[in-house]
């Protein structure tokens, strides 16, 4: 944006001395004119030779003092430019700056309240968690448990059917006489009973 | 004549048979050319009968009748099937023991692991491996909480 006012003031100053040698040359135009008007009506050649030297000296005058007080001015303008155009881009680089220090402050604050709650709410998530693994954990232990003690017989029944193999009548046959003879007067009560 | 049973005898079912048998024969009156059953040849023999004859018969039915009216019956069962000698074996160590014309039902079931189960008219013996070993089942489901 700056560079563009600098741009365009340079484009003025240049169409200003322009306009100066645009005068200058209708200046230098109307003497000339005055002159020719004047050798006509019978002036003489020094006088207008001494006419044209002077007029010659005023518009380099003119012109030489026209181009420093507008290179001065340039000069003048450029550094004013410059020195605006520093002022400028320190206020607004500094504004800027403040800007963006404050919403990366801000967007910190708020990466670390949302961090913060992400850390909560995975430590409550944790607990409870832990405490429902807890619970399952026990229920499971009660069940498993529950099925035991409901099927331990039938369990290792099978599991000792399986591990043994089948233990043949003559292997049982001592264990089934000793069990029959313990018991012999019990059965046989309850059965001359029945009789 | 003293009435006995051969231990290769020993079910109702087999009695109840022989009682068939034994009608059917004292309802001829020539037994003649007439093939006897395995456990009718060895009743008579164990009741010292040679020949079948329809005094001898009619001894026998009284036998059979009676045995099945009075005799008790046990249901025994195994955790596994023994021989025809260990059977017999078994049949005359509990009419020793119990009963001399004791009549038993047998039954094989494995998952009583060893020994038997001996059924009465009123009472159940558990006499079985398995009720040895999970008789008290408190006690080894209160083990395997502690462990």
């Amino acid at each position: 944006m700056n560079i563009i006012i600098i741009l365009i003031l340079i484009v003025l100053s240049v169409a200003t001395l322009v306009l100066w040698i645009i005068l200058v040359y209708r200046y230098l135009g109307e003497i000339q004119i005055q002159h020719k008007t004047k050798s006509t009506s019978n002036n003489s050649a020094d006088m207008t030779h001494q006419a044209k030297l002077e007029a010659q000296a005023k518009m380099t005058a003119a012109v030489e003092k026209q181009a420093l007080a507008l290179q001065k001015a340039l000069l003048t303008q450029s550094s004013a430019i410059e020195a605006d155009f520093k002022k400028s881009i320190t206020t607004v680089t500094t504004k800027q700056l403040d800007e963006f220090s404050k919403t990366l402050a801000m967007v910190s604050s708020d990466i670390s309240q949302q961090t913060k709650a992400v850390v909560e709410s995975s430590q409550s998530h944790s607990k409870l968690v832990q405490q429902s693994l807890a619970t399952d954990t026990a229920n499971t232990k009660a069940k498993v448990l529950k099925v035991i003690d409901d099927n331990i017989a039938e369990i290792m029944i099978g599991y000792l059917a399986e591990v043994a193999g089948d233990l043949d009548y003559y292997q049982q046959k001592d264990y089934l006489y000793s069990a029959i003879e313990a018991n012999k007067d019990a059965i046989k009560k309850d059965i001359n009973n029945a009789v | 004549m003293p009435s006995r049973l051969p231990a290769s005898i020993y079910s109702p079912s087999q009695l109840r048979q022989l009682s068939a048998e034994l009608g059917r024969l004292k309802s001829l009156r020539n037994p003649k050319n007439i093939v006897f059953s395995n456990n009718l040849l060895e009743l008579a023999a164990e009741n010292g009968i040679k020949k079948l004859t329809v005094t001898s018969t009619l001894s026998l039915l009284k036998l059979v009748t009676s045995t099945l009216e009075q005799s008790a019956t046990i249901t025994l069962s195994l955790a596994s099937a023994p021989s025809i000698e260990d059977r017999d074996e078994l049949v005359t160590m509990l009419r020793r023991k119990l009963q001399a014309q004791l009549l038993i039902h047998f039954i094989i079931q494995p998952e009583l692991l060893a020994g038997a189960t001996i059924r009465t008219d009123s009472t159940s013996y558990d006499l079985s491996l398995r009720n040895a070993l999970f008789g008290n089942k408190d006690k080894l489901t209160m083990r395997l909480k502690n462990a």
